[in-house]
């Protein structure tokens, strides 16, 4: 009675025959709408999908025609609504990437360390307390962030920079991008958890047996054994401070600009959609196409890390 | 190399250092964790102190009226309004107050707010509410000092405005949707009540009150921080995320119930599990590039709350999804083998055994999803709901004069000034909100940050507050059931 064709000889371990023949036609049929029905909500994530494709190349597919590629891969500079418009990736991609390895520099080492300091140090009954608590730093909204990262981080490095003689703008990457790091480290920590949790007791055991302590552990067994899970774990991160908008456009500015300088003011890819937004612009421009062209490169760009991610991750999944 | 014992015997005091070391080692990084992670919550604790600090002042400013402070009779006259081209102009001849040097007065009006009651001239509409005013200092003809932005809230039934002008140090640019650029009221605690009528050409002032009159609940925004509110943004809030509700949780819940209990292991469920994967992982931004070219220009739902609702309902059905998974994952196969055991179809093993024991791991997924979609500003920003919103959608009923009605009255009125007014009927609208316009607490939060004036940065504060509470709270209430739900069951 399946919606989908799936062989009717051995059915699937989780399937348990139903014997449907044996029941009324109307039952039979009700049966049938249910399930062709819940195909249907099942289906519906790729029908989505296809739709943020179709969405994204019905829009870029003109842009290219009008914007060439070899300008838009090629220039370092993006002014889309200048009269000499100018459509350079790049100046939003050095953005993206500031910010993101600034977030990194904070989330990877914290994070990890966290995971390892939940998983091996802590007391389960702690752990059960901190864990959701930490969590909440990631169910924070983005926009409080921002103001948090405005107005009271870029104060407070505004003023730790100036002793070194640094003179850091009201707007700039570091202050996003270390918010923004402080942000995802709940996703790096749970998720390292997670890979490290996945490595067997008899592993730790052998170690403390020979006389490890819990850090020589940690860092010598669990982590090469976690490996592929850790990674998975970064890559995901990277993956959520890539898409990340708010907090870097509220407190990186709204300029583009080509600079891997964290104490500059730029935008990242998202934050250039935010900013053309913001204004009212005219639909079926080129401007207007420029966005769906730069939203399709933060889309290849995190879908690349995601999908790396999942196959990682299962791949420690499936290794124990 | 001598054996353990040797070394025991031999030389304790290395042993005793190296145990020393590799013990302080494991110390330190014992600390280091401890410390990272309290770094990481001491972060958040700052955000809310930040926020309380900032934000509580403005969270309870409210209703404070000084009727007549300055012993203004009511309406005497003390100028007139008058249409210059597309703007109306407020000449105030003289001010009428007890001091004899009137430009010192009027020095004094400035930053404050001015009420006028004024009936609408006949065939204007709304579109009045981007009209500016411009203020002449008395006795100096036709000198501009100021300008004074204004909001009109009309009366549908007898086309009565209550104007809110405020005479701003220095000309306010206005843009077209009313939303005032420039302009500073900081120490405006006083508004100055205005009344008159255009047509007669009088003005007159009838009583001060206080700049604050309206609690941080109820009032909408305002290009004034002291008077700005999150009424539109907390109603917005609420209709966007039922909207969201309505989408997410059944289509999420079947789609799980579809891969768990129904899917074949074949290619195509491997390629939905993927999918799904990835979709949880899709920036939210490109979310925001999708609702706007498919529901905004391609399906022409424009920007409105159901096209908004769409939007975080997709977002988020991942999250539905991958929860409900868990959630029926977690059943031990022995129900499912009892239930078709006494004969049961597999519809109603799903429906009377699979979806009740797995309903507390629903709800928190769809909660979570919840308090995800409620924070969202960026899908939201670039379907373009980044404008000036002074109203609440329609409610599913409301009394109120026919369209016709109105414009044979208009009509009528033109020719007659004493035509007998229409009456208000009630009329049932329930879908009517869904193509309404919204503003959204993020939305609202994101929108004082970008301004400049410190005060609305304390109003972004206060509207923090309410969204932290808001999501929070939502994940308070998440761990509460996951925490229960571990206790209670034991399969």
């Amino acid at each position: 009675m399946s919606v989908l064709p799936s062989d009717p000889i051995i059915p699937p371990a989780t399937q348990i025959s139903f014997a449907p023949e044996r029941r009324s036609i109307g039952q039979r049929r009700k049966e049938w709408f249910i399930e062709a029905a819940l195909f249907l909500a099942g289906a519906s994530s790729v029908l989505i999908t296809l739709g943020i494709v179709f969405v994204l190349l019905y829009e870029c597919i003109p842009f290219f025609q009008e914007v060439s590629p070899a300008k838009f891969f090629g220039d370092t500079m993006w002014a889309p609504v200048f009269d000499d418009a100018r459509f350079g990736i790049w100046s939003l991609i050095a953005g993206t990437l500031t910010t993101t390895v600034v977030a990194l520099v904070v989330a990877i080492p914290v994070g990890t360390i966290s995971a390892i300091w939940l998983s091996e140090y802590c007391k389960p009954g702690i752990r059960e307390i901190i864990k959701p608590v930490l969590e909440l730093l990631s169910a924070v909204p983005t926009v409080v962030y921002g103001y948090f990262a405005l107005l009271v981080v870029t104060p407070i490095l505004q003023w730790l920079l100036a002793k070194v003689g640094i003179d850091l703008p009201g707007f700039n990457m570091l202050s996003a991008g270390l918010v923004m790091g402080i942000m995802i480290v709940p996703y790096v920590a749970s998720l390292s958890e997670d890979a490290m949790r996945a490595v067997p007791m008899q592993m730790r055991e052998g170690s403390y047996a020979m006389g490890a302590t819990r850090f020589q552990t940690a860092v010598r067994v669990l982590i090469p054994a976690a490996l592929s899970g850790l990674t998975a774990a970064y890559i995901l991160g990277i993956s959520r401070a890539v898409g990340e908008t708010m907090i870097v456009a509220i407190a990186a500015g709204l300029r583009p600009q080509f600079t891997f300088n964290p104490t500059d003011e730029a935008a990242s890819i998202s934050a250039a959609i935010v900013q053309a937004t913001l204004g009212d612009l005219p639909h079926d421009s080129t401007p207007y196409r420029g966005i769906f062209a730069a939203g399709l490169v933060l889309m290849l760009m995190t879908l690349f890390f995601n999908i790396a991610g999942y196959f990682l991750r299962k791949r420690y999944r499936e290794a124990y | 190399m001598p054996s353990g014992k040797e070394l025991l015997t031999s030389d304790t005091t290395l042993l005793r250092r190296q145990l020393a070391s590799r013990k302080r080692s494991d110390m330190l990084f014992g600390i280091t964790g401890l410390s990272f992670i309290a770094l990481s919550l001491l972060v958040l604790f700052a955000l809310g102190i930040n926020l309380l600090v900032e934000g509580w002042g403005p969270l309870w400013q409210t209703h404070e009226i000084k009727s007549d402070a300055s012993g203004f009779g009511r309406r005497e006259t003390v100028g007139s309004l008058r249409k210059v081209g597309e703007r109306w102009e407020l000449h105030l001849d003289t001010l009428q107050l007890k001091s004899s040097t009137p430009e010192a007065e009027l020095e004094k009006l400035i930053g404050k707010k001015v009420v006028v009651d004024a009936r609408l001239p006949r065939g204007t509409d709304r579109e009045l509410d981007a009209e500016t005013i411009a203020v002449a200092a008395p006795g100096t003809t036709g000198a501009i000092i100021g300008t004074i932005g204004t909001s009109m809230v009309k009366d549908e039934q007898t086309r009565e405005a209550k104007r809110t002008l405020v005479i701003a140090p220095e000309p306010m640019s206005i843009e077209a949707d009313g939303e005032v650029l420039a302009g500073a009221t900081d120490g405006g605690r006083y508004a100055v009540e205005v009344t008159g009528k255009p047509d007669s050409g009088k003005v007159g002032i009838s009583s001060i009150v206080s700049l604050v009159t309206k609690n941080f609940f109820t009032s909408y925004p305002s290009r004034f921080p002291q008077a700005a509110g999150i009424l539109s943004a907390w109603v917005g809030t609420l209709l966007v995320m039922f909207v969201t509700m309505v989408l997410a949780v059944p289509l999420g819940v079947a789609a799980g119930v579809y891969l768990e209990e129904y899917a074949p292991k074949n290619r195509l469920t491997a390629i939905i599990e993927v999918n799904i994967a990835n979709l949880a992982g899709v920036p939210s931004i490109i979310w925001g590039l999708m609702a706007l070219g498919l529901f905004v220009y391609i399906l022409d739902l424009g920007r409105s709350v159901l096209t908004a609702g769409m939007t975080l309902g997709l977002l988020v059905l991942p999250i539905v999804i991958i929860a409900t998974r868990e959630a029926i994952r977690s059943i031990p196969n022995t129900i499912r083998e009892a239930a078709i055991g006494l004969g049961a179809t597999k519809w109603q093993t799903v429906r009377y055994h699979i979806l009740p024991y797995s309903m507390s791991g629903i709800l928190t997924g769809a909660i979570i999803a919840m308090s995800r979609a409620i924070g969202e500003t960026a899908p939201l920003v670039t379907i373009g709901a980044l404008t000036f919103i002074a109203f609440l959608p329609p409610p599913p009923a409301e009394y109120r004069v026919a369209d016709a009605d109105r414009a044979a009255y208009s009509e009528a009125a033109s020719a007659n000034a004493d035509a007998p007014k229409p009456t208000a009927t009630l009329h049932f609208q329930p879908f009517r909100w869904l193509g309404s316009g919204y503003t959204v607490m993020p939305i609202q939060l994101f929108q004082w940050i970008s301004r400049p004036q410190k005060a609305f940065h304390e109003n972004a504060a206060a509207a923090g507050i309410v969204l932290l509470v808001m999501t929070l709270g939502l994940n308070a209430v998440a761990i509460a059931i996951r925490y229960r739900l571990r206790k209670a069951i034991k399969w």
